[in-house]
C-alpha cells in the first residue's frame, strides 16, 4: 500500500480539517516567502556586479570646527577629480569612474517631440570598466569617451522603438542639446543604490553646466567609485589617499577654514545593507515574515494535534498490524511534506494572482525578488519547514499507544496546543499593535504641520523654460478666476536641499553650513504662510538682488557666533554660491526633507526677480474641474509637453512612500496572521468541544445554563491569551521604536493604545470561542448522551 | 502455546489504583478455541491486550511458544506480534481511506512481503472470505457482516499462529454474527488458535473452552460439551 494514496483519499476527510490547514498554510507562506524575498532583495544590492566585494564608493568625511567643538560630517559626494585621481596616484586601485545626475526620472524628447522619461546620469568612458552592464548595441567605452553621446537602457530603447542607436533626443531641461543615443546596454537591475536609464558622456558636461570634472575641491556633485586590486584592504589606503590630497588639494586653506577634509571607501556590497534606515526595514520586515511563517507552522500543527484523538485509533491499528514508530513518523512525515507542497504550489499560485498588488507595496518586480539565489535560500527555509511541521506531530502520532486499538484515546495533548496556541495569538497581538502603531505614524508624518500651508496647492515644473515663458504661465494662469495666487521658487521645502557656508564679510572661516533654499519671489512667503517673525519679507518696490531671509535657527547661530546683541536685521553676510547678500528678515523654522529624513541645518530663502522653476498654484478650492483648467492652460501654452501637475499634499504623501509600503506590508501580514490565528482556534475549540461533548451534556443535565458552559471554555482560553496578549504588546512596542527612532516626530505609545489593542485581540478570541461552543452547548444533552 | 502464571495487571491514575487483573493463571494449547467472557470492567478487554503483545502486564508470566513476553519493549513486542497474532475487532477497525485490498494487505506490508507475493495471498484471502468481488471497495461501501469478514481476512491473512477476537459479533446482526463464527470455526479446524473475548453464550458455545473472569479473577472455566 502506498502511504501517497493515503495521503490523498484523506486529503478531502472533513474530520481532520485539511482544506484549512493547506489553505491557511499557503496563505502564510505566500505573505512569508514573499516579504523574505523582499529582505534578501535588500540585502543583495549591487551584489550582481562582477567582483563587486572589490568595488567602494568613495565617501567624503568633513571635520568642521575646532578641537573640542568638532562636527563630523559624512556624505558620498566628491569633487571630480577625486576618483581619477585615486587611479591615478594610488597603486592598488585598478580602476575608478564617476558619475553625476543630470535628473531623476525626467522628461525628455525626440526631434519629432515624441516625450519619454528617464533617469539620466553622466559618466566617463570607463565608467563600465567599474560598473559594468553587458552592451547590446555599441562599445560604451568609445561612447562615453564622445561629447554629447550617450547609451541607453534595453528598456528606454524599446520603448523609443528598437534600434535606436543614431536617433538624437533632448533633455527637457537643456533644450536644444541634442545628445546623440550611440549604443544600448542592458536594463540595470532593481537591487542597486545607482538606478539610471541613460548614460551621457561625461565630456558632455560643459554644454549643460560648470565643468568642474577636474576640480580637486568644490563642485562636490560626483560619486566616485573605485575597484581595488584583488586582497586589498580599503582601509590600508588611508596614507596614499591622504598624500594624494596633499599634493592636489589646499590642504593649509582648508585648515584655516576650520576644515579637516579626508576620504573613506565604502563597499559597494554594503551601501544599502548598511543604510540604518534599509537596516530598521528589513529587520522588521524579517520579524513580521518570521511571525507570519511561524503563526502558519503553528497553526498547522495546531489543527494535525487537534485531530491527534480522532486518528488514534487508526495510528493503533496500524501499529496493532505491525508498524513501528519509524512506519509512523514517515507515515506523518510524507502527509505534512506533501501538504506543505500543496500549500507552496497555493503560494505560488496566491502570489502570481496578486502580482500587481505585491510588486506595488513592494516596490520592486516580482521576477527581481525570486533570483536563483533567494529561491535556494527559500527552499533551505522550506525544508526547514517541512522538518518542523513533520517532526512534531510525528514524535506524537507516533507515540500513541497501540492498546488504544481497544479504548478510545484519552490523552488530549493539551499542554502541546496551549503552547501552541499562545505563540499564535503573540504573533497576531504583535502585528496587530504594530499595525496600529504604524498607522497612527504614518498619520503623523503625512499630516504633521511643517510650518508652512500647502493647502489646495499644486506645482507645476517649469524646466528648461526661459523667463518668458515662465511669465506667460504666470500671466495665463493668474487671469483664471479659479487660481487664488501664484508664486515661484527654486526649491520645494520637502526636497533634499543643496548646503552652502556662512561668513562674516572679510572673514575666511566658514561658520556653519545651511541648506539653501535658493530663489523665491515676492509671492512665496505670503502663499506658504511662512511668518515673518523679525524683518521684513520680499517685496517688489524694495527688495533687491541679495536679499536674503533667514531661519530662525540661522538668526540665532549667527548672532551667537558673530556677538550681534541687536539681532541679525540689517547684516551683511557671504553665503558661498551667493557671496554677498543683507538679511532682510528671519522666518519661523519650517521642516526641510521629510520627518524621516528631516535636514536640520539652518535655511536660507534669497529674494529672486525673476520667475523660478517651480510655479506655485494656490487655488481657491482643489477640485478636479478647476485642476483640469490650470491643465489646460498649460497644455495650450506648450502643446507638445507631457503635462504633470502634482498637487502639493500628494508630493508629500510620496515622500512617505517606503512607511505607507511597511504599513501595507504589516497591514496584510496582521490580517494573514489574525485570520490563520482564528483559524487555529477555530480547529482548536471544534475539537475541544467535541472531545468534551459529554462533559458538556452532563453539566446541562445537571443544571448548568449555556452561560455557564461558555464561561468554563472562557476561562479555559483565558489564562493562556493573558500572558500572550502582554508579550505580544511589549515585543510591539519594542519593535514600534525602533522604527520611530529617526522620526523627528512621533506618535505617542500610551498604555491606552496598548490596553486598547490587547482588547481588540482579546474580544475577537473569545467572540469566536463562545461562537463556536455555542452551538454543542445549546444541542439537546440527552441527544449528546445518546450518540456517545 | 500461551502459558500465564500469576498474571497482575494495575492501572495508576495520580488518585486511584485500578487492578484489571488479579492473578490469573492459564494455559492455552496450539489449536485451541477459547472463550473468555465475563461482565462489564472484569478485565477481558486488558487480559486481549496482554495476550496480544499490545501491553505489558504489571507482573506475573506470559509465556507464548514458551518464550517471555510479559517484560519486552514496545519494539520488541511489535516485532514478536508481527505475523504472529491477528486481531479481529468489535467495532472491525478498518482503515477508512483503504480499500478492502488494502486493509487486508497491511500486515503483510510490515512484513516486507514482496509486492507479487502479497497481491496473490490477498486475492487467495478476499476469494476464501467471499469478499473479492468487493476487494476494490472502501470500508464504508460495505455492509457490518462483510466489513467483519474483511477484518477476518485482515487477521489471518500473515498466517498467525494466534487469533484475538474481541466481541467478533457484537456489532452484529444475527444471520452476520453466525456467518462470522463459522469462519472462525473454520479458521480453528484449520489449525488456528482462537481466543475470543464474548459475551454471548451462543458465540462462547462455539469454543473449546470457555473461562469465565469476575473483578480480575478467573472464576469458571469450563470445557465445551461439543
Amino acid at each position: 500500500m502506498n502511504n501517497f494514496n493515503l495521503i490523498i483519499r484523506s486529503l478531502f476527510k472533513k474530520k481532520e480539517n485539511n482544506i484549512i490547514k493547506i489553505l491557511s498554510l499557503g496563505t502564510g507562506l505566500a505573505v512569508g516567502l514573499i516579504i523574505i524575498s523582499k529582505v534578501f532583495f535588500e540585502l543583495s544590492y549591487d551584489n550582481f556586479y562582477p567582483d563587486s566585494e572589490r568595488i567602494y564608493l568613495i565617501q567624503s568625511v568633513a571635520k568642521v570646527g575646532t578641537a573640542g567643538n568638532e562636527e563630523t560630517k559624512e556624505y558620498v559626494q566628491v569633487s571630480g577629480a577625486i576618483a581619477p585621481g585615486m587611479k591615478a596616484e594610488v597603486p592598488e586601485v585598478e580602476s575608478a569612474t564617476r558619475i553625476t545626475y543630470m535628473g531623476w526620472k525626467t522628461p525628455f524628447y525626440t526631434p519629432d517631440k515624441k516625450y519619454y522619461t528617464g533617469t539620466f546620469i553622466m559618466a566617463d568612458s570607463c565608467f563600465f570598466d567599474v560598473l559594468p552592464r553587458p552592451m547590446i548595441v555599441g562599445n560604451a567605452k568609445e561612447i562615453l569617451a564622445r561629447p554629447l553621446y550617450a547609451l541607453v537602457s534595453e528598456s528606454i530603447a524599446q520603448k523609443m522603438g528598437g534600434n535606436v542607436v543614431g536617433q538624437s533626443i533632448q533633455h527637457e531641461s537643456y533644450p536644444g542639446r541634442r545628445i546623440t543615443i550611440g549604443g544600448i546596454f542592458k536594463d540595470v537591475p532593481e537591487n542597486t543604490h545607482l538606478k539610471y536609464d541613460i548614460v551621457v558622456s561625461l565630456v558632455s558636461i560643459k554644454n549643460f553646466s560648470y565643468d568642474g570634472s577636474l576640480d580637486w575641491l568644490g563642485n562636490d556633485r560626483y560619486l566616485g567609485y573605485v575597484k581595488l586590486m584583488p586582497g586589498t584592504d580599503p582601509a590600508s589606503l588611508a596614507p596614499a589617499i591622504r598624500q594624494m590630497q596633499e599634493r592636489n588639494q589646499s590642504m593649509e586653506d582648508m585648515k584655516k577654514a576650520g576644515i579637516d577634509l579626508s576620504y573613506t571607501l565604502l563597499p559597494l556590497e554594503k551601501l544599502n545593507s548598511d543604510n540604518p534606515e534599509a537596516k530598521r526595514m528589513t529587520l522588521l520586515l524579517s520579524a513580521i515574515a518570521f511571525a507570519l511563517i511561524f503563526t502558519s507552522i503553528m497553526n498547522y500543527i495546531l489543527i494535525l494535534i487537534s485531530t491527534l484523538v480522532n486518528r488514534g485509533k487508526v495510528i493503533s491499528i496500524y501499529k496493532c498490524y505491525g508498524a513501528e514508530k519509524k512506519d509512523i513518523s514517515k507515515l506523518i512525515f510524507g502527509e505534512t511534506f506533501f501538504h506543505l507542497i500543496i500549500s507552496l504550489v497555493i503560494s505560488i499560485l496566491l502570489i502570481f494572482c496578486f502580482r500587481g498588488t505585491a510588486e506595488e507595496i513592494l516596490s520592486v518586480s516580482v521576477d527581481s525578488l525570486f533570483s536563483l539565489r533567494t529561491c535556494l535560500f527559500l527552499g533551505i527555509i522550506c525544508i526547514l519547514i517541512s522538518l518542523i511541521i513533520g517532526f512534531i506531530p510525528s514524535y506524537l502520532f507516533s507515540r500513541i499507544p497501540v492498546a488504544s486499538v481497544f479504548r478510545n484515546l484519552t490523552g488530549t495533548r493539551r499542554g502541546w496546543k496551549m503552547a501552541l496556541l499562545f505563540f499564535q495569538l503573540l504573533t497576531t497581538t504583535f502585528l496587530v499593535t504594530l499595525l496600529v502603531i504604524v498607522s497612527r505614524q504614518y498619520d503623523v508624518l503625512v499630516n504633521v504641520d511643517p510650518g508652512y500651508n500647502y493647502e489646495k496647492l499644486l506645482y507645476y515644473r517649469a524646466s528648461g523654460m526661459n523667463e518668458n515663458e515662465r511669465q506667460k504661465i504666470i500671466d495665463e494662469l493668474r487671469a483664471l478666476s479659479e487660481v487664488e495666487m501664484i508664486a515661484t521658487a527654486d526649491q520645494l521645502p520637502f526636497y533634499s536641499q543643496s548646503g552652502n557656508n556662512v561668513f562674516l564679510p572679510n572673514d575666511e572661516r566658514e561658520l556653519f553650513n545651511i541648506a539653501d533654499l535658493y530663489g523665491a519671489d515676492e509671492n512665496y512667503l505670503s502663499l506658504m504662510k511662512i511668518p515673518i517673525i523679525e524683518g521684513k519679507g520680499f517685496d517688489k518696490e524694495t527688495s533687491n538682488k541679495g536679499d536674503v531671509i533667514v531661519s530662525r535657527k540661522f538668526a540665532d547661530k549667527l548672532s551667537e557666533i558673530a556677538n550681534w546683541k541687536d539681532g541679525a536685521i540689517g547684516k551683511d553676510i557671504r553665503i558661498s554660491e551667493h557671496d554677498a547678500c543683507r538679511i532682510v528678515g528671519v522666518y519661523n523654522d519650517i521642516r526641510i526633507g521629510s520627518v524621516s529624513n528631516e535636514d536640520r541645518r539652518p535655511s536660507a530663502i534669497f529674494y529672486s526677480d525673476k520667475p523660478a522653476e517651480f510655479i506655485l498654484i494656490k487655488m481657491n478650492e482643489l477640485q478636479s474641474d478647476n485642476i483640469q483648467k490650470v491643465y489646460d492652460v498649460l497644455k495650450k501654452i506648450f502643446p507638445e509637453k507631457d503635462i504633470t501637475l502634482p498637487i502639493y499634499k500628494d508630493s508629500i504623501v510620496q515622500i512617505y512612500y517606503s512607511s505607507r509600503q511597511f504599513l501595507n506590508a504589516i497591514t496584510i501580514g496582521g490580517i494573514v496572521t489574525l485570520i490563520i490565528t482564528l483559524i487555529g482556534l477555530i480547529g482548536y475549540t471544534t475539537h475541544e468541544v467535541n472531545r468534551r461533548r459529554s462533559e458538556i451534556a452532563i453539566r446541562r443535565v445537571n443544571g448548568a445554563t449555556i452561560s455557564d458552559i461558555l464561561k468554563l471554555f472562557v476561562k479555559d482560553n483565558l489564562w493562556i491569551v493573558f500572558p500572550a496578549l502582554v508579550c505580544g504588546g511589549i515585543a510591539a512596542a519594542i519593535a514600534a521604536a525602533k522604527w520611530m527612532e529617526d522620526f523627528s516626530e512621533k506618535t505617542e505609545l500610551s498604555p491606552l493604545l496598548f490596553i486598547s489593542c490587547g482588547t481588540a485581540v482579546l474580544v475577537t478570541v473569545l467572540s469566536v470561542v463562545c461562537l463556536n461552543c455555542l452551538y454543542t452547548a445549546n444541542q439537546n444533552p440527552v441527544d449528546t448522551l445518546k450518540t456517545d | 502455546m500461551i502459558q500465564i502464571k500469576d498474571l497482575k495487571k494495575v492501572f495508576r491514575t495520580e488518585e486511584v489504583e485500578t487492578v484489571a487483573l488479579n492473578g490469573i493463571s492459564m494455559h492455552v494449547t496450539q489449536g485451541e478455541f477459547i472463550a473468555i467472557m465475563g461482565p462489564s470492567g472484569c478485565g477481558k478487554s486488558t487480559l486481549l491486550n496482554i495476550l496480544g503483545l499490545l501491553d505489558n502486564p504489571t507482573s506475573g508470566h506470559y509465556l507464548l511458544d514458551g518464550k517471555e513476553v510479559g517484560n519486552l519493549k514496545e519494539k520488541e513486542r511489535t516485532q514478536s506480534r508481527k505475523g504472529n497474532i491477528g486481531f479481529v475487532f468489535q467495532s472491525f477497525n478498518l482503515i477508512e481511506e483503504m480499500t478492502v485490498f488494502e486493509n487486508v494487505e497491511l500486515p503483510l506490508t510490515y512484513l516486507k512481503v514482496k509486492a507479487a507475493e502479497r497481491k496473490k495471498r490477498v486475492e487467495e484471502t478476499l476469494h476464501k472470505m467471499s469478499i473479492s468481488h468487493r476487494a476494490s471497495h472502501f470500508p464504508n461501501q460495505l455492509s457490518g457482516g462483510q466489513q467483519q469478514r474483511v477484518a477476518i481476512a485482515r487477521a489471518v491473512i500473515a498466517n498467525p499462529k494466534l487469533i484475538l477476537a474481541d466481541e467478533p459479533t457484537g456489532n452484529l446482526d444475527s444471520k452476520n454474527g453466525k456467518d462470522v463464527m463459522d469462519l472462525l470455526t473454520e479458521l480453528n479446524q484449520e489449525g488456528a488458535t482462537i481466543v475470543m473475548v464474548t459475551h454471548s453464550q451462543h458465540d462462547a458455545s462455539f469454543a473449546h473452552r470457555t473461562i469465565n473472569l469476575f473483578d480480575g479473577q478467573i472464576i469458571t472455566e469450563v470445557e465445551s460439551k461439543m
